[in-house]
């Protein structure tokens, strides 16, 4: 609250102080402006970013600058303002990045990559369930293609892929950073440096961040439902969701020459588990994850006529690990352990249900790609590649289930024994390998009409080979209308919990499944009526198959994976950005989609139906900017069978007060959530009931001050 | 207290060692160039990322280190460089040069960074050659024969009717058309808009302030339907679908002005005149060139820095 107070009384008084020297500046900055016209292009001309690639495909690009005035200070924030693109959480509140419908308990059908890197794990497919968030201040621009791509990006680029790109050396010359504080007891700094020797660019950037998370309250859990049928009382339920972190990212990065050099660490500790692992709420689970990359980019210009060659290797390495004792549910519970007339088979664990499990991967990439330009009207690219990933080791100690010494139950009381490196532990430790090949050609069919004509195959070493297409049709209709019309299929890879998971005590991997897969089209047109108004419209239909879905066994205890599942979708988006005046933007995206379950004959469950954005984007003067901006996420259907009524939609208003004081402060007062209002992502149905019956309830209103020194 | 002063007073000396070590270095190197001193305003980024470039070239341009003052805002120039002797000094930008210009200083004075002409002073505009625009459209689209530029009637930063010559040596046809107001110049450009075609072009003067959104949009429209090029001096024009622009190389300009500097420094003959801006980067519309039929091949491309990709 003080540190609010000051901020606010410090923006007053800059306000006098900066009003005077404010037409000096002026005067300067608009000498420069008139050679450049505008500020985007003095960037772009002093090659601090690069121009946007065009991409034959229905894409969003969000620059620094954008994050800076809309107040985001994770990634997700940004994404949800995707047309399209939904950020729902699972219960342990990860993001689950929901494109057109398509919706999954660990949300692997979306590539998420850091400059061209996956962040794909093996045991999920997602990324990592110690997630943790991704801090933006390090990010030049978030790329979010909608809609498949694995004729490029391979494996998982199947409902959408998001590019990462970090702040290059360039961006980075010289000492900048910040600290804020706000609600729920966030603290967070960064300090970014950069500098140059010759031809050597060389920058760092590292960010950190302690946050309790929320304040939202958890009414009733698993533990919950135990309570009432086994006679316990031991529910932590109601509780506020345990979303603590403590985050350290650091990124360097060196350009010499051809060479491009990235390192980075992600720590993640005291990561609290949300709503539960087990959908029971404890405050007390913390998890923690490491995280390193290290990549090396070398450009070949010269060495064939025509050609330019990029060759990447990179190496990427997670854990997922468990501070102290992870607790499913809490001291005095029976856990779920219950006959099926719900007498508890084994009493009450004094110690509460206790699982530690704990996974360690590494991720080998290298490849190339080739552009060719020496045949006239075509522009052809190639490229082949190498992966090799492994869950190198996997632990797991535990107080239930069969102790692998004596062969006998675990009983309540008895301490944690540990089933690493035994037939009984949850995972098998194992790897995987993928060869790639791919070529792709934009052909200039005539002066206004371009094709893009790609093809990827893909061979891997547990479930074999896949072959996938694209097709982009681009007409540049007139002077400012473009129409696209693209077509594009994509592979999700199934991860290892699917295929080699041998101990979960109710759902079981299968070695044999095949790859989903998704079939799309889309037609999109890019209108220009005048400078300043700029419309999307896009209309889409995709087919989903061999959804991977857990399918009960005779025994009627277990569940195996099978490809089973389908889903069809349609849908269409439209977004308006409009510069009203230099001072005033305006922008907005209206997502509409109807997708159907085909296996139940259901509307699919989770994903919002509709979905409406709108910001504003206010410079009052030089050194005072205003960003409001409101999200409505209606129409999210239940699961089949979910006797559940129908979640409710929710609004929220977000806002971004922002002020220059002199060329080396800035401050801001960022408010989310303003009006406080009841916001829910929707729990998973549950047998017999859903676990988490009142959903997953996001923040309420929270506060964030900032201030920004560049040296 | 006896220590203490004895202390002070070895300090005394060893600081008069240095300032006198001091003093020779500077003697020794002035007797090769005199230290350059850059001036140009403080403003935030990206705008700074101009100015530093330009003292970056100038650095290189001059052979040795250059002092670089930024000017803070409410302070003077005059001011700032009087802390130096005998410096050259390179001024960059409208706010130090009008602040300097006309002072009896002791500094030799070169301008840059500015968009007007001074007589009797040395230095660079900022404003683009025209030859050097008109040779990037041969480059890019040599069936162009004509080009056709709106000028005010009060005259422009360039000088028109001397560059119609230079144009037309080149092998071009230039049509000036003059225009008093901005009304009067919407109907000249409506009037060229209607008749061009595949041979002609328009040529967007630097900061004509004729060509407002609506105009250009005409224009552009027009020159969708009728191929006819339009190139601008202002690069945000290409965003729009001009066809090409040019805008400066901030660090070989820094590198010019460099130059200059030193040729003063060596007490070389220099005219008093300002140099117009050779050193550009050329930007180009990739749905426009593909629109008109222009393939961008490797030797176009060695003319072409910038390609703002199609949408």
């Amino acid at each position: 609250m003080k540190i609010r107070d000051g901020l606010i009384t410090l923006m007053a008084v800059a306000t006098v102080t900066f009003a005077e020297q404010s037409n000096d500046f002026n005067a300067d900055e608009l000498d420069v402006l008139q050679l450049y016209g505008d500020e985007d292009f003095i960037t772009i001309a002093t090659g601090v970013v690069q121009p946007i690639a065009k991409a034959p495909a229905v894409a969003s690009v969000i620059t620094a600058s954008e994050i800076k005035s809309m107040g985001a200070t994770d990634i997700d924030q940004i994404l949800e303002t995707v047309p399209g693109l939904h950020v729902s959480r699972s219960p342990i509140y990860n993001p689950l990045f929901v494109f057109r419908g398509i919706h999954s308990d660990f949300n692997p059908q979306v590539l998420i990559l850091v400059n061209g890197v996956p962040l794909s794990n093996l045991f999920h497919g997602d990324r990592n369930l110690v997630w943790g968030g991704m801090p933006v201040e390090a990010i030049s621009r978030i790329e979010v293609i909608r809609g498949p791509g694995s004729a490029l990006y391979g494996a998982d680029a199947f409902a959408g892929v998001i590019n990462i790109v970090t702040k290059s050396p360039k961006e980075l010359q010289g000492l900048a950073g910040g600290i804020s504080a706000g609600s729920f007891s966030t603290n967070r700094a960064w300090l970014s440096a950069g500098g140059s020797n010759g031809e050597l660019k060389y920058s760092a950037f590292l960010e950190a961040e302690k946050t309790d998370g929320s304040d939202a309250t958890i009414s009733a859990d698993a533990q919950t439902f135990f309570d009432l049928i086994t006679g316990t009382s031991v529910s932590n339920a109601p509780g506020r969701v345990n979303l603590s972190k403590e985050n350290l990212d650091l990124r360097l990065e060196a350009n010499y020459k051809d060479w491009d050099v990235r390192i980075g660490a992600q720590i993640r500790n005291d990561v609290g588990d949300g709503a539960g692992a087990a959908q029971a709420l404890n405050r007390d689970n913390k998890f923690e994850s490491d995280r390193y990359n290290v990549d090396v980019t070398y450009r070949e210009y010269n060495l064939l006529p025509d050609t330019k060659i990029e060759f990447q290797a990179s190496y990427y390495q997670t854990s997922q690990e468990v501070t102290g004792n992870f607790v499913l549910f809490p001291a005095g519970s029976t856990g779920p352990f219950l006959s099926p007339l719900g007498v508890p088979l084994f009493g009450t664990f004094p110690e509460g249900v206790i699982g530690n499990p704990e996974i360690y991967e590494n991720h080998f990439r290298s490849g190339f790609t080739a552009l060719y330009d020496g045949i006239d009207k075509h522009n052809i690219s190639f490229g082949s590649g190498y992966y090799k990933g492994e869950i190198d080791k996997v632990r797991e100690r535990k107080n239930f289930g069969i102790n692998p010494n004596t062969g006998m139950f675990i009983l309540p009381g008895e301490p944690v024994v540990d089933v690493s490196d035994t037939p009984l532990v949850f995972l098998t430790e194992d790897k995987r390998d993928n060869t790639y090949v791919y070529f792709q050609d934009v052909w200039q069919l005539g002066n206004d009409w371009e094709l893009t004509a790609g093809l990827r195959h893909d061979n891997y070493s547990d479930f074999g080979g896949t072959t996938n297409p694209r097709l982009a049709l681009v007409w540049s209709t007139g002077y400012n209308l473009t129409t696209k019309l693209l077509y594009g299929e994509a592979f999700r890879a199934p991860s290892f919990a699917q295929t080699r998971a041998i101990n979960n005590p109710l759902v079981l991997g299968n070695p044999d499944l095949k790859p989903e897969e998704i079939k799309s089209y889309e037609l999109a047109f890019d209108y220009r009526p005048s400078y300043d108004l700029t419309i999307n419209m896009n209309f889409f239909h995709y087919n989903w198959t061999d959804i991977i879905q857990f399918v009960a066994d005779m025994n009627g205890s277990t569940g195996t994976a099978h490809n089973v599942g389908a889903q069809t979708g349609r849908g269409m988006e439209f977004e308006v950005k409009w510069n009203v005046s230099d001072d005033l933007k305006l922008s907005s995206n209206f997502s509409v989609q109807k997708s159907e379950d085909e296996l139940l004959d259901a509307d699919a469950a989770n994903s919002p139906e509709r979905q409406l954005y709108l910001r504003g984007d206010w410079r009052l003067d030089d050194s005072w900017t205003f960003n409001a901006q409101a999200n409505w996420v209606i129409g999210r259907n239940r699961e089949s069978g979910d006797s559940r009524p129908e979640i409710d939609d929710y609004l929220l208003v977000d806002l971004n007060v922002r002020h220059r004081i002199s060329k080396h402060i800035e401050v801001a007062l960022i408010m989310n959530n303003v009006f406080d209002e009841d916001a829910r992502e929707p729990s998973p149905n549950g047998q017999p009931v859903p676990f988490l019956p009142n959903d997953l309830p996001l923040s309420g209103r929270s506060f964030l001050g900032e201030i920004r020194y560049t040296f | 207290m006896k220590g203490g002063i004895e202390i002070k007073g070895l300090m005394t000396t060893q600081l008069s060692i240095v300032l006198v070590c001091a003093s020779l270095w500077c003697a020794l190197t002035s007797a090769e160039t005199p230290p350059l001193v850059v001036v140009y305003p403080e403003v935030r980024q990206p705008f700074a990322q101009v100015y530093q470039a330009i003292a970056d070239g100038a650095e290189q341009g001059y052979g040795s280190p250059v002092h670089r003052l930024e000017l803070a805002n409410g302070r003077n120039s005059v001011d700032l460089i009087d802390r130096y002797e005998n410096e050259i000094v390179i001024a960059l930008g409208r706010r130090p040069v009008k602040q300097l210009l006309g002072k009896q200083l002791n500094h030799p004075l070169i301008v840059g960074a500015i968009s007007v002409s001074i007589d009797g002073v040395l230095g660079l505009t900022i404003v683009p050659d025209p030859e050097a625009i008109v040779q990037r459209l041969q480059v890019l689209v040599p069936s162009v024969k004509n080009i056709y530029v709106v000028d005010h009637l009060k005259g422009n930063v360039i000088n028109v009717a001397a560059a119609k010559v230079t144009l037309e040596a080149l092998g071009l046809n230039v049509v000036i058309k003059q225009a008093a107001d901005i009304r009067d110049a919407a109907n000249v450009y409506r009037e060229l808009a209607e008749h061009l075609d595949a041979e002609d072009s328009v040529w967007i003067l630097p900061g004509d302030r004729f060509v407002n959104n609506a105009l250009l949009s005409m224009l552009l429209e027009a020159s969708w339907k009728s191929d006819f090029v339009v190139f601008s001096s202002n690069p945000t024009h290409v965003k729009r679908g001009a066809l090409f622009s040019v805008y400066p190389d901030n660090f070989k300009m820094g590198v010019r002005l460099g130059e200059i500097a030193l040729g003063r420094a060596q007490g070389n003959e220099q005219p008093a005149a300002m140099e117009p801006l050779t050193n550009v980067f050329v930007t180009v519309n990739e749905r426009t060139s593909n629109h008109l039929g222009i393939t961008l091949t490797d030797d176009k491309m060695d003319y072409i820095d910038l390609v703002l990709p199609a949408r």
